[in-house]
């Protein structure tokens, strides 16, 4: 069976920033009949690169009707740890690059200039961005407005990535990530300033996908998974984050969602009235904020900074000491993005209770529950396309109910499960698949 | 696309939303209602399923850059919102399309018809919302249809932001308000011997404050009775704002119904369009009570009059009886224009509602602006300003001059005009009065 | 910057101009007959695409800045040749050259995003609107957008 269409355009981009070339290829029909896409076929497509390759890649779920089908996967080896990471980028920058007609992007090399790639219609560019290193993220963002006008979904680095801050973080917009094991190094390694999207495109659907989804949303609805939404509520269910939660009390706004997601995790919060109007961040990384106010009292400025700075607001949680004054705790955080401060291996990325290896492996996502069921879940979310946080959140959604969007036939269904099953364990090994297609990619 | 254009002959009259046909007594109370999308940008999360959905009606594919409808989020403020057709009353873009390709049907859907329709893009630069969305790929102008009666992004939308209303089956407030008008008609002219100008029955004394203003003046003295029992008025006037004059004032009942006969009005002249006169006139009417020595305005007062020459057992007074009518002819000016500008009695509640505690807000959340003005159409003293509604800003009402009659709030098809206690927000985006 | 001369040349390369037989079927389904009182061959699609095969100087000229930029006259053509992207062209060399006198900037972002006689004719039809309305008016679509979600949301 072939998942080739309508779930892929069937398109891989590729971008060498040594030799400033680009070029599209098709996706190879074996590769496709190996892996269901995502992770593990990030994972296969980077054993055809260099070591130091990007791959940032969609699931066949990703842009489609399928609740929550906002996943971005970044795949590549880690510099510091021997095996694969692969980093979940959410919102809306999954669903882009499909509908400007890439499912995959491989990025190889190293610019000498500060560049950015951008994917529109099928095209690839790169483009300088010179006078960007060292701003922070909302400026680099403005200056990428000028270069590229029009892109409506970007991944971007900040300074912490600049001066090669090993906690750097990749930042959706000017909202972070949960980019916690270097990606944002990685591509500062390739003097890569941002990747932009812009998805004018579209893709087919199935005709039965929209009463699906539907039906899909009625189930997660009567399980009373969509009962509490909110940044809240899947804080309150990290270890302290009871506490984190109350930090927040009065600070909340309205509710943001990814792409097609009906269990909104975000929230938007209003603090400082230093302009006419209230200012305010999108709350996205929750075991980062519960890091962050553990040490002070009011710990949303520290956040800001940490997205402006493209710091991963984790690591910064574990750096800070408790109670400085606001002043004292901003320049620690300059001095972190200086590298200054180091941090315990074993403290970051890590989360209470769960395998350190696991958590890396899986890019430092948000481990709402642990065990062996988290990663499987978290790993199949990577796989198919659909944003992990809501497939933990969405406690009684199975990978078969996901699966019914990749075919009608129920023992067609079966099958994918326990190919699925397959490919999870394979991620989840973390290692690099052998090359099988010689010079073919 | 056909070779040429096929040739109309179609004038932008034909386009244009038809008057209906002549109304019904029960269309008063009610409305023949169309369907229409209704956005609450508080539930809104802005996970674009709308976006997706609408696209493959347009575009057979999932394309969420081709669809009618646009969703919006302001980062800084948190702020998500659609932009969509909002089928405007009269649609400007209808105006502006050169090839008459948008026509507003019977069914209150604003159509592009695609046989016309060149993708020229300015009836995006004529609508205040910028609605109509061009395909960034095609270049193809997509607007939205209402999906002919059942939009697709409402049935999806998972947040219950989108949904669908005809407006309120039944105008009970404008059922009310004429009978309780109708009924303190009956009442106080009708039954009530004399005039209601002081007003006694046991224990309870009702003053009228214009009244007992010049009395003081012309009298030069506070009799402490009199003054209490004018109090009761301007308390009533303090908790729920003017609803003597919108509710109650038997004169206020006879300018409506003359209302009703001229609905053809032939302009208040500029000159005399000061809402401030009204006060002008009670200053003078107290003023000159002080040198005459008796209640001055109350000779010509038509509430006044209206009860003592028109009441059943009243005495007919000639001089008298040609007040009411003459005044009641100012409503072929401009609706209650006599209430607007020269009112004294209006004037005195008016400051009395400076201290109000309530007040009207139009504009809130689910308003539709410019492209309903329902509100400044019905509203009696014109305060609702139509051309900042057409702007897409929240007009600031001033309550010193509302009666609230509540004609607006009745009106309102989207519960977007609202009463609300004066420590309450008022709508985004509102105009610095 | 580049010459005046290459950007014609990349224009006409890009719209596919030379491939033009003057068969005036862009001209028949050309809204700006409707539009303007004084349409004629000067400011006509064909009139555009022959002035610039002839290598007149058409980006100081006012009468490219009529066009709506529609998709009929590319819909019409035989030949596949794009008025609209050539007449897009040049007034992109125009903006370039700081020959805007007829192009009209956002009132909020300062982009070009109309022409002048555009604008003309969209208030002209729209005269019964009062003066704030216009007014909202001279920003573009995105910007327009931008404005109504922060007064209404």
């Amino acid at each position: 069976m072939s998942l080739y269409q309508p779930f892929f355009n069937g398109k891989v981009g590729v971008a060498d920033l040594t030799t400033l070339s680009v070029y599209t290829l098709d996706l190879p029909r074996e590769i496709c009949g190996e892996h269901i896409g995502g992770a593990t076929l990030n994972a296969r497509l980077l054993s055809e690169y260099e070591s130091d390759t990007l791959i940032l890649g969609t699931g066949p779920l990703t842009g489609s009707f399928a609740p929550a089908s906002s996943l971005l996967v970044g795949t590549f080896r880690s510099p510091r740890w021997d095996h694969l990471c692969h980093v979940p980028f959410m919102l809306r920058s999954g669903p882009e690059m499909k509908f400007s007609g890439l499912d995959f992007l491989v990025i190889r090399g190293s610019a000498k200039q500060p560049c950015a790639v951008s994917v529109g219609r099928g095209r690839l560019q790169i483009q300088p961005v010179p006078d960007t290193t060292g701003k922070p993220v909302p400026e680099v963002l403005q200056a990428l407005k000028r270069a590229a006008p029009g892109y409506r979904g970007s991944i971007v680095t900040g300074p912490a990535a600049d001066r090669n801050s090993p906690h750097a973080s990749a930042s959706v917009g000017s909202h972070g990530s949960f980019d916690r094991v270097g990606f944002a190094a990685r591509m500062a390694e390739k003097n890569l300033k941002a990747v932009l999207f812009n998805g004018i495109g579209g893709l087919p659907f199935r005709e039965d996908h929209p009463a699906l989804s539907k039906a899909t949303e009625k189930m997660l609805r009567d399980s009373g998974a969509m009962k509490a939404i909110g940044f809240v509520p899947v804080l309150k269910g990290l270890a302290d984050g009871a506490e984190a939660a109350g930090a927040l009390r009065g600070k909340l706004g309205r509710n943001r969602a990814c792409y097609h997601c009906p269990c909104p995790c975000m929230t938007y919060t209003a603090f400082g009235k230093t302009g006419p109007e209230k200012e305010g961040l999108l709350m996205l990384d929750h075991a980062g904020w519960t890091a962050l106010s553990r040490k002070s009292e009011d710990a949303l400025p520290l956040l800001k900074r940490c997205l402006e700075l493209g710091l991963d607001p984790l690591a910064a949680g574990l750096v800070l000491r408790e109670d400085r004054p606001m002043k004292e705790a901003l320049n620690a955080l300059e001095a972190l993005v200086a590298g200054g401060a180091s941090i315990d291996e074993e403290d970051y990325p890590a989360a209470p209770g769960i395998d350190t290896r696991d958590y890396r492996l899986l890019g430092g996502i948000t481990p709402l529950s642990s065990g062996k069921d988290w990663t499987e879940r978290v790993a199949a979310a990577l796989i198919l396309g659909v944003c992990p946080v809501f497939m933990q959140i969405a406690g009684r959604l199975d990978r078969s109910d996901l699966l019914r969007f990749l075919s009608s036939d129920a023992e067609e269904v079966k099958s994918l499960v326990a190919r699925l099953d397959e490919q999870v364990e394979m991620l989840l090994e973390g290692k690099i698949p052998e090359s099988g297609l010689g010079n073919r990619v | 696309m056909p070779e040429t254009r096929p040739q109309s002959g179609l004038t932008l009259e034909d386009l244009r939303p038809r008057e209906p046909e002549k109304k019904k007594f029960s269309d008063r109370f009610m409305p023949r209602r169309n369907n229409t999308i209704l956005f609450d940008p508080a539930k809104c999360t802005g996970c674009g399923t709308c976006e997706m959905i609408c696209s493959t009606r347009n575009v057979a594919n999932v394309a969420p850059a081709s669809a009618s409808v646009k969703v919006l989020s302001d980062e800084k403020l948190g702020k998500n919102f659609a932009v969509l057709c909002q089928h405007c009353r009269r649609p400007l873009c209808l105006e502006a399309c050169p090839t008459r390709a948008i026509e507003k049907g019977d069914d209150g859907i604003v159509r592009i018809n695609d046989l016309f329709c060149v993708d020229c893009g300015l009836c995006t630069m004529a609508c205040p919302e910028a609605a109509p969305l061009k395909d960034p790929g095609t270049g193809e102008i997509h607007k939205c249809d209402l999906c002919e009666g059942d939009p697709l992004c409402v049935k999806h939308c998972p947040e219950g932001a989108l949904t669908t209303t005809r407006g309120n089956a039944f105008r009970w407030i404008k059922a009310a308000r004429w009978s309780v008008q109708a009924l303190s008609f009956l009442f106080l002219v009708i039954l009530v011997v004399g005039t209601f100008c002081y007003f006694r029955a046991g224990t309870v004394e009702l003053a009228c404050p214009t009244g007992t203003l010049q009395n003081i003046a012309s009298s030069g003295t506070l009799i402490l009775v009199g003054a209490s029992s004018a109090l009761a008025l301007l308390i009533l006037t303090v908790l729920f704002g003017r609803v003597f004059c919108g509710w109650v004032c038997p004169f206020g009942f006879v300018l409506d119904l003359v209302d009703k006969i001229t609905p053809k009005k032939l302009g208040w002249p500029n000159f005399l369009k000061s809402r401030m006169a009204k006060y002008g006139i009670l200053g003078g009417a107290v003023g000159s009570s002080a040198v005459l020595g008796y209640q001055a305005f109350c000779t010509v007062c038509p509430i006044g009059t209206l009860c003592r020459s028109y009441g059943v057992q009243s005495v007919m007074q000639s001089a008298e009886l040609a007040i009411v009518p003459a005044l009641a002819a100012t409503e072929i000016a401009e609706r209650r224009s006599w209430c607007r500008y020269l009112c004294p009695v209006g004037a005195t509640l008016g400051i009395a509602s400076l201290l109000r505690l309530l007040k009207i807000v139009i504009g809130a959340r689910k308003c539709k602006k410019f492209s309903c003005i329902q509100c400044a159409e019905v509203c009696p003293v014109g305060i609702i300003n139509a051309d900042e509604l057409r702007e897409g800003v929240s007009p600031k009402i001033p309550m010193t001059e509302c009666i609230m009659c509540l004609r607006c709030v009745d009106r309102c098809p989207y519960n977007a005009a609202k009463v609300r206690f004066r420590w309450q927000k008022s709508t985004p985006g509102e105009a610095n009065a | 910057m580049k010459p005046r001369h290459d950007r014609i040349e990349e224009a006409k390369k890009l719209s596919g101009a030379p491939g033009c037989v003057e068969c005036g079927r862009c001209v028949a389904a050309c809204p700006m007959a409707e539009m303007y009182a004084n349409f004629g061959i000067e400011m006509s699609p064909r009139g555009i695409i022959k002035k610039t095969l002839v290598g007149d100087d058409v980006v100081a000229d006012r009468n490219i800045w009529y066009c709506t930029e529609c998709n009929s006259g590319t819909d019409v053509c035989p030949q596949g040749v794009s008025c609209r992207d050539l007449i897009r062209k040049l007034r992109e060399a125009a903006i370039e050259e700081n020959v805007v006198e007829n192009a009209k900037r956002c009132e909020a972002c300062g982009r070009f995003f109309l022409a002048v006689p555009v604008e003309d004719f969209v208030f002209g039809r729209l005269k019964a609107e009062p003066a704030n309305v216009l007014k909202a008016l001279e920003t573009c679509p995105s910007c327009r957008r931008e404005i109504y979600l922060l007064r209404n949301a």
